[in-house]
Protein backbone atom coordinates (compact mmCIF):
# COMPACT_ATOMS: atom_id res chain seq x y z
CA UNK A 1 0.00 0.00 0.00
CA UNK A 2 2.85 2.51 0.88
CA UNK A 3 3.93 2.20 -2.80
CA UNK A 4 0.71 2.77 -3.99
CA UNK A 5 0.34 5.85 -1.97
CA UNK A 6 4.10 7.11 -3.17
CA UNK A 7 3.07 6.49 -6.63
CA UNK A 8 -0.30 8.41 -6.33
CA UNK A 9 1.24 11.32 -4.74
CA UNK A 10 3.96 10.94 -7.21
CA UNK A 11 1.39 11.31 -10.13
CA UNK A 12 -0.60 13.90 -8.48
CA UNK A 13 2.56 16.26 -7.99
CA UNK A 14 2.91 16.41 -11.54
CA UNK A 15 -0.82 17.18 -12.46
CA UNK A 16 -3.04 14.01 -11.86
CA UNK A 17 -6.22 15.16 -10.19
CA UNK A 18 -7.42 11.53 -10.68
CA UNK A 19 -4.45 10.53 -8.68
CA UNK A 20 -5.27 12.75 -5.82
CA UNK A 21 -9.05 11.30 -6.10
CA UNK A 22 -7.65 8.11 -5.59
CA UNK A 23 -5.72 8.75 -2.14
CA UNK A 24 -9.01 10.63 -0.48
CA UNK A 25 -11.05 7.30 -1.50
CA UNK A 26 -8.52 4.96 -0.21
CA UNK A 27 -7.83 7.52 2.92
CA UNK A 28 -11.56 8.91 4.00
CA UNK A 29 -12.64 5.77 6.18
CA UNK A 30 -9.40 5.03 7.99
CA UNK A 31 -8.53 9.46 9.41
CA UNK A 32 -13.06 9.66 9.14
CA UNK A 33 -13.28 6.89 12.07
CA UNK A 34 -9.70 8.06 13.46
CA UNK A 35 -11.23 11.57 14.05
CA UNK A 36 -14.80 10.34 14.92
CA UNK A 37 -12.84 8.42 17.76
CA UNK A 38 -10.96 11.06 18.76
CA UNK A 39 -13.80 13.82 18.76
CA UNK A 40 -16.97 11.50 19.38
CA UNK A 41 -19.37 12.96 17.42
CA UNK A 42 -20.00 11.90 13.86
CA UNK A 43 -20.66 15.17 12.03
CA UNK A 44 -17.91 17.33 13.28
CA UNK A 45 -15.87 14.00 12.57
CA UNK A 46 -17.01 14.45 8.62
CA UNK A 47 -16.17 18.25 8.91
CA UNK A 48 -12.59 17.75 10.37
CA UNK A 49 -11.96 15.02 7.92
CA UNK A 50 -12.73 17.43 5.58
CA UNK A 51 -10.14 20.12 6.80
CA UNK A 52 -7.58 17.24 6.79
CA UNK A 53 -7.80 16.73 3.16
CA UNK A 54 -8.03 20.14 2.35
CA UNK A 55 -4.90 20.91 4.15
CA UNK A 56 -3.28 17.47 2.25
CA UNK A 57 -4.49 19.47 -0.76
CA UNK A 58 -2.88 22.70 -0.17
CA UNK A 59 0.54 20.81 1.35
CA UNK A 60 0.79 18.38 -1.75
CA UNK A 61 3.09 20.40 -3.97
CA UNK A 62 5.43 20.52 -0.84
CA UNK A 63 4.95 17.26 0.41
CA UNK A 64 8.13 15.38 0.30
CA UNK A 65 8.27 11.43 0.74
CA UNK A 66 10.78 11.53 3.84
CA UNK A 67 8.09 9.02 5.90
CA UNK A 68 5.29 7.15 4.80
CA UNK A 69 2.06 9.05 3.20
CA UNK A 70 -0.22 7.40 5.95
CA UNK A 71 2.38 8.95 8.54
CA UNK A 72 2.15 12.45 7.43
CA UNK A 73 -1.39 11.90 7.28
CA UNK A 74 -2.08 10.85 10.54
CA UNK A 75 -0.10 13.55 12.27
CA UNK A 76 -2.23 16.22 10.28
CA UNK A 77 -5.47 14.30 11.64
CA UNK A 78 -4.23 14.53 15.14
CA UNK A 79 -3.15 18.32 14.39
CA UNK A 80 -6.52 19.22 13.24
CA UNK A 81 -8.59 17.26 16.12
CA UNK A 82 -6.30 19.41 18.64
CA UNK A 83 -6.65 22.50 16.73
CA UNK A 84 -10.69 21.69 16.94
CA UNK A 85 -10.26 21.24 20.44
CA UNK A 86 -8.85 24.28 21.39
CA UNK A 87 -11.03 26.16 19.13
CA UNK A 88 -14.40 24.63 20.75
CA UNK A 89 -13.22 24.59 24.61
CA UNK A 90 -14.05 20.82 24.28
CA UNK A 91 -16.86 19.70 27.44
CA UNK A 92 -14.82 17.19 28.60
CA UNK A 93 -18.26 15.06 28.88
CA UNK A 94 -19.67 15.19 25.52
CA UNK A 95 -21.50 11.86 24.12
CA UNK A 96 -21.60 10.54 20.95
CA UNK A 97 -24.33 11.23 19.08
CA UNK A 98 -24.91 8.71 17.00
CA UNK A 99 -28.04 6.02 17.67
CA UNK A 100 -27.01 1.84 17.20
CA UNK A 101 -29.65 0.75 14.20
CA UNK A 102 -30.63 -2.39 14.94
CA UNK A 103 -33.81 -4.03 13.70
CA UNK A 104 -32.91 -7.85 15.03
CA UNK A 105 -32.97 -6.97 18.80
CA UNK A 106 -35.63 -6.15 20.87
CA UNK A 107 -36.05 -2.04 22.15
CA UNK A 108 -34.77 -3.07 25.37
CA UNK A 109 -31.31 -4.76 24.35
CA UNK A 110 -30.72 -1.87 21.49
CA UNK A 111 -31.69 1.10 24.36
CA UNK A 112 -29.11 -1.09 26.57
CA UNK A 113 -26.54 -1.19 23.25
CA UNK A 114 -26.58 2.81 22.67
CA UNK A 115 -26.36 3.01 27.01
CA UNK A 116 -23.38 1.09 27.12
CA UNK A 117 -21.95 2.50 23.73
CA UNK A 118 -22.63 6.03 25.34
CA UNK A 119 -20.72 5.28 28.73
CA UNK A 120 -17.73 4.16 26.14
CA UNK A 121 -18.02 7.41 24.21
CA UNK A 122 -17.87 9.39 27.14
CA UNK A 123 -15.03 7.41 29.49
CA UNK A 124 -12.91 8.07 26.07
CA UNK A 125 -13.92 11.41 25.63
CA UNK A 126 -12.82 12.16 29.20
CA UNK A 127 -8.96 10.89 28.92
CA UNK A 128 -6.71 13.26 28.70
CA UNK A 129 -5.86 14.24 24.94
CA UNK A 130 -2.46 12.37 25.34
CA UNK A 131 -3.94 9.50 26.30
CA UNK A 132 -6.85 9.26 24.24
CA UNK A 133 -4.84 9.69 20.86
CA UNK A 134 -2.46 7.07 22.18
CA UNK A 135 -5.19 4.80 23.02
CA UNK A 136 -6.95 5.07 19.51
CA UNK A 137 -4.20 4.98 17.64
CA UNK A 138 -3.13 1.65 19.35
CA UNK A 139 -5.99 0.16 19.56
CA UNK A 140 -8.44 0.72 16.56
CA UNK A 141 -5.63 1.70 14.09
CA UNK A 142 -3.72 -1.23 14.91
CA UNK A 143 -0.18 0.90 14.77
CA UNK A 144 2.72 0.16 17.12
CA UNK A 145 4.42 1.94 20.10
CA UNK A 146 7.00 2.69 17.30
CA UNK A 147 4.59 4.25 14.84
CA UNK A 148 3.43 6.10 16.93
CA UNK A 149 6.28 7.03 18.57
CA UNK A 150 7.05 8.85 14.86
CA UNK A 151 4.03 10.30 14.25
CA UNK A 152 3.89 11.88 17.78
CA UNK A 153 7.65 12.59 18.27
CA UNK A 154 6.94 10.80 22.37
CA UNK A 155 9.83 7.72 23.21
CA UNK A 156 8.05 4.35 22.68
CA UNK A 157 8.18 3.80 26.44
CA UNK A 158 6.50 6.53 27.34
CA UNK A 159 3.52 5.90 24.56
CA UNK A 160 3.61 2.06 26.39
CA UNK A 161 2.90 3.74 29.84
CA UNK A 162 0.47 5.95 28.50
CA UNK A 163 -1.45 3.37 26.90
CA UNK A 164 -1.90 1.27 30.32
CA UNK A 165 -2.66 4.14 32.16
CA UNK A 166 -5.51 5.24 29.66
CA UNK A 167 -7.02 1.43 29.98
CA UNK A 168 -6.87 1.30 33.91
CA UNK A 169 -8.54 4.55 33.95
CA UNK A 170 -11.21 3.54 31.49
CA UNK A 171 -11.72 0.41 33.34
CA UNK A 172 -12.17 2.47 36.59
CA UNK A 173 -14.59 5.22 34.57
CA UNK A 174 -16.66 2.49 33.32
CA UNK A 175 -17.35 0.83 36.22
CA UNK A 176 -18.42 4.19 37.89
CA UNK A 177 -20.31 5.20 35.21
CA UNK A 178 -22.20 1.76 34.62
CA UNK A 179 -23.27 2.19 38.86
CA UNK A 180 -24.39 5.52 38.28
CA UNK A 181 -25.99 4.50 35.17
CA UNK A 182 -27.48 1.46 37.31
CA UNK A 183 -28.52 3.81 40.25
CA UNK A 184 -30.18 6.25 37.82
CA UNK A 185 -32.88 2.78 36.71
CA UNK B 1 6.23 -10.49 41.07
CA UNK B 2 3.86 -8.74 43.30
CA UNK B 3 0.53 -7.19 42.97
CA UNK B 4 1.47 -3.68 41.99
CA UNK B 5 4.19 -5.29 39.35
CA UNK B 6 1.35 -7.45 38.15
CA UNK B 7 -0.87 -4.56 37.63
CA UNK B 8 1.47 -2.66 35.63
CA UNK B 9 2.23 -5.08 33.33
CA UNK B 10 -2.08 -6.39 32.75
CA UNK B 11 -2.47 -4.12 29.72
CA UNK B 12 0.77 -5.75 27.96
CA UNK B 13 -0.69 -9.27 28.48
CA UNK B 14 -4.31 -7.92 26.94
CA UNK B 15 -2.44 -6.45 23.67
CA UNK B 16 0.76 -8.84 23.29
CA UNK B 17 2.89 -6.24 24.43
CA UNK B 18 4.88 -8.47 27.10
CA UNK B 19 8.38 -10.71 26.66
CA UNK B 20 7.94 -14.27 26.86
CA UNK B 21 9.51 -14.03 30.33
CA UNK B 22 7.32 -11.59 31.71
CA UNK B 23 4.65 -13.19 30.27
CA UNK B 24 4.97 -16.05 32.13
CA UNK B 25 5.68 -14.77 35.24
CA UNK B 26 2.58 -12.65 35.19
CA UNK B 27 0.74 -15.68 34.34
CA UNK B 28 1.83 -17.62 37.24
CA UNK B 29 0.58 -14.93 39.64
CA UNK B 30 -2.49 -14.78 37.90
CA UNK B 31 -2.96 -18.00 38.68
CA UNK B 32 -2.45 -17.64 42.20
CA UNK B 33 -4.00 -14.09 42.62
CA UNK B 34 -7.98 -13.66 42.37
CA UNK B 35 -7.46 -10.10 42.77
CA UNK B 36 -5.37 -9.83 39.76
CA UNK B 37 -7.24 -12.14 37.88
CA UNK B 38 -10.31 -9.86 38.39
CA UNK B 39 -9.02 -6.63 37.13
CA UNK B 40 -7.85 -8.93 34.34
CA UNK B 41 -11.14 -9.82 33.66
CA UNK B 42 -12.26 -6.30 33.89
CA UNK B 43 -9.61 -5.04 31.25
CA UNK B 44 -10.95 -7.30 28.89
CA UNK B 45 -14.35 -6.47 29.10
CA UNK B 46 -12.84 -3.12 28.39
CA UNK B 47 -11.05 -4.37 25.93
CA UNK B 48 -14.54 -5.91 24.34
CA UNK B 49 -16.32 -2.76 25.07
CA UNK B 50 -14.12 -0.36 22.62
CA UNK B 51 -14.03 -3.05 19.67
CA UNK B 52 -18.53 -2.73 19.97
CA UNK B 53 -17.91 0.80 19.38
CA UNK B 54 -19.73 2.57 16.74
CA UNK B 55 -17.67 2.62 13.03
CA UNK B 56 -19.51 5.06 10.79
CA UNK B 57 -18.77 5.82 7.23
CA UNK B 58 -17.33 9.24 6.20
CA UNK B 59 -17.82 10.25 2.75
CA UNK B 60 -16.14 13.63 1.29
CA UNK B 61 -17.01 15.85 -1.45
CA UNK B 62 -14.66 16.36 -3.35
CA UNK B 63 -16.21 19.65 -5.23
CA UNK B 64 -16.54 21.33 -1.95
CA UNK B 65 -12.93 20.33 -1.46
CA UNK B 66 -11.90 22.43 -4.22
CA UNK B 67 -14.21 24.99 -3.96
CA UNK B 68 -12.64 25.56 -0.12
CA UNK B 69 -9.16 25.13 -1.44
CA UNK B 70 -9.82 27.89 -3.81
CA UNK B 71 -11.51 30.02 -1.36
CA UNK B 72 -8.28 29.64 0.99
CA UNK B 73 -5.63 30.48 -1.85
CA UNK B 74 -7.77 33.59 -2.74
CA UNK B 75 -8.11 34.58 1.28
CA UNK B 76 -4.11 33.87 1.67
CA UNK B 77 -3.43 35.98 -1.84
CA UNK B 78 -6.01 38.65 -0.55
CA UNK B 79 -4.35 38.55 2.92
CA UNK B 80 -0.83 38.94 1.35
CA UNK B 81 -1.94 41.86 -1.00
CA UNK B 82 -3.23 43.75 1.88
CA UNK B 83 0.32 43.21 3.86
CA UNK B 84 2.02 44.77 0.56
CA UNK B 85 -0.45 47.75 0.89
CA UNK B 86 -0.34 48.23 4.33
CA UNK B 87 3.83 47.89 4.54
CA UNK B 88 4.01 50.12 1.04
CA UNK B 89 1.62 52.73 2.86
CA UNK B 90 3.81 52.90 6.00
CA UNK B 91 6.94 53.74 3.57
CA UNK B 92 5.10 56.31 1.87
CA UNK B 93 4.07 57.64 5.46
CA UNK B 94 7.76 57.89 6.56
CA UNK B 95 8.98 59.05 3.45
CA UNK B 96 6.66 61.87 3.77
CA UNK B 97 7.34 62.96 7.51
CA UNK B 98 10.99 62.43 6.91
CA UNK B 99 10.98 64.97 3.70
CA UNK B 100 7.97 67.02 5.73
CA UNK B 101 11.03 67.47 8.78
CA UNK B 102 14.21 67.76 6.85
CA UNK B 103 14.86 64.58 8.47
CA UNK B 104 18.17 63.40 8.30
CA UNK B 105 19.86 60.01 8.61
CA UNK B 106 23.05 59.13 9.02
CA UNK B 107 24.83 56.34 9.76
CA UNK B 108 28.62 56.92 11.73
CA UNK B 109 31.17 54.47 13.48
CA UNK B 110 28.89 53.25 17.02
CA UNK B 111 25.21 55.50 15.86
CA UNK B 112 23.01 56.03 13.99
CA UNK B 113 22.40 60.01 13.66
CA UNK B 114 18.31 61.14 13.00
CA UNK B 115 18.02 64.83 13.02
CA UNK B 116 15.40 67.31 11.86
CA UNK B 117 14.40 70.44 11.61
CA UNK B 118 16.48 73.49 10.18
CA UNK B 119 19.25 74.29 12.74
CA UNK B 120 18.38 77.18 15.33
CA UNK B 121 20.99 80.44 16.16
CA UNK B 122 21.04 79.75 19.42
CA UNK B 123 22.33 75.87 18.81
CA UNK B 124 25.92 74.96 20.04
CA UNK B 125 28.32 74.93 16.74
CA UNK B 126 28.54 71.03 15.80
CA UNK B 127 31.52 69.51 17.10
CA UNK B 128 33.08 67.26 14.63
CA UNK B 129 32.81 63.64 14.68
CA UNK B 130 36.30 62.87 16.02
CA UNK B 131 35.19 65.13 19.41
CA UNK B 132 32.01 63.66 19.05
CA UNK B 133 33.42 59.65 19.02
CA UNK B 134 36.29 60.55 21.39
CA UNK B 135 33.41 62.13 23.74
CA UNK B 136 31.48 59.02 23.55
CA UNK B 137 34.63 57.05 24.12
CA UNK B 138 35.47 58.66 27.23
CA UNK B 139 31.72 58.03 28.63
CA UNK B 140 32.17 54.55 27.92
CA UNK B 141 35.77 54.81 29.76
CA UNK B 142 34.30 56.21 33.03
CA UNK B 143 34.11 52.67 34.34
CA UNK B 144 37.17 52.11 36.90
CA UNK B 145 39.35 49.94 34.76
CA UNK B 146 38.99 51.86 32.13
CA UNK B 147 39.35 55.28 34.07
CA UNK B 148 43.11 53.64 34.93
CA UNK B 149 43.63 52.62 31.26
CA UNK B 150 42.70 56.32 30.45
CA UNK B 151 44.97 57.37 33.22
CA UNK B 152 48.11 55.50 31.93
CA UNK B 153 47.24 56.67 28.20
CA UNK B 154 47.44 60.10 29.11
CA UNK B 155 50.88 60.06 31.27
CA UNK B 156 52.45 58.17 28.08
CA UNK B 157 51.53 61.16 25.96
CA UNK B 158 52.53 63.89 28.25
CA UNK B 159 55.92 61.44 28.81
CA UNK B 160 56.32 61.30 24.98
CA UNK B 161 55.46 65.26 25.02
CA UNK B 162 58.16 66.16 27.50
CA UNK B 163 60.62 63.66 25.10
CA UNK B 164 60.00 65.78 22.45
CA UNK B 165 60.37 68.87 23.72
CA UNK B 166 63.87 67.91 25.51
CA UNK B 167 64.83 67.42 22.12
CA UNK B 168 64.38 70.25 20.79
CA UNK B 169 65.66 72.34 23.51
CA UNK B 170 69.13 70.19 22.49
CA UNK B 171 68.72 71.29 19.11
CA UNK B 172 68.06 74.86 20.08
CA UNK B 173 71.26 74.74 22.20
CA UNK B 174 73.39 73.59 19.10
CA UNK B 175 72.15 75.86 17.14
CA UNK B 176 73.29 78.60 19.30
CA UNK B 177 76.87 77.39 19.72
CA UNK B 178 77.41 77.01 16.35
CA UNK B 179 76.26 80.21 15.28
CA UNK B 180 78.93 81.79 18.01
CA UNK B 181 81.59 79.49 16.62
CA UNK B 182 80.86 80.73 13.34
CA UNK B 183 80.86 84.53 14.82
CA UNK B 184 84.74 83.85 16.26
CA UNK B 185 85.54 82.32 13.17
CA UNK B 186 84.62 85.64 11.25
CA UNK B 187 86.17 87.57 13.77
CA UNK B 188 89.51 85.58 13.49
CA UNK B 189 89.27 86.14 9.50
CA UNK B 190 88.96 89.50 9.98
CA UNK B 191 92.05 90.18 12.21
CA UNK B 192 94.14 87.83 9.85
CA UNK B 193 92.92 89.79 6.52
CA UNK B 194 93.67 92.77 8.75
CA UNK B 195 97.09 91.38 9.60
CA UNK B 196 98.06 90.59 6.11
CA UNK B 197 97.10 94.02 4.30
CA UNK B 198 99.05 95.92 7.03
CA UNK B 199 102.14 93.48 6.81
CA UNK B 200 101.14 93.82 2.55
CA UNK B 201 101.57 97.90 2.91
CA UNK B 202 104.76 97.85 5.12
CA UNK B 203 106.65 95.58 2.25
CA UNK B 204 105.28 97.61 -0.47
CA UNK B 205 106.35 101.06 1.22
CA UNK B 206 109.38 98.85 1.90
CA UNK B 207 110.49 97.90 -1.38
CA UNK B 208 109.07 100.37 -3.98
CA UNK B 209 109.17 103.81 -2.08
CA UNK B 210 112.75 103.34 -0.92
CA UNK B 211 114.12 102.45 -3.95
CA UNK B 212 112.75 105.61 -5.58
CA UNK B 213 114.74 107.77 -3.13
CA UNK B 214 118.05 105.91 -3.90
CA UNK B 215 117.90 104.46 -0.38
CA UNK B 216 119.02 100.47 -0.26
CA UNK B 217 116.02 98.47 1.13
Amino acid sequence: MGCDDADLIHRWQHGDAAAFEALVRRWQQPIGRFLFRLVGREEEASDLCQEVFLRVFLAGPRYRPRAAFSTWLYRIALNVARDAARRARRNPVALFDREVQDNTSSAEVVCQRQELTNIVARAVAELSEPLRSVLVLHHYEQMNFEEIARLTATPASTLKSRFAAALHRLRQRLQHLQEESEEAL
Amino acid sequence: MNCTQAHDRLPGLLYGHLLPAEKAGLEKHLAECPACRQEYAALRQVRHLLDRGPSPEVRLDLRQLYGQACDRQLRQGRRWRRVGIALCGAAVVLAVIALGLRMEVRMEPRQLVLRWGTPSAQREPTQSPQILQVQAQRAELSSGAAEEQFQLLSQLIHALADTAEARDSQRRQELLQLRADLRELQRRTAQWRYATERDMDALYTAHFISAKKGEKP
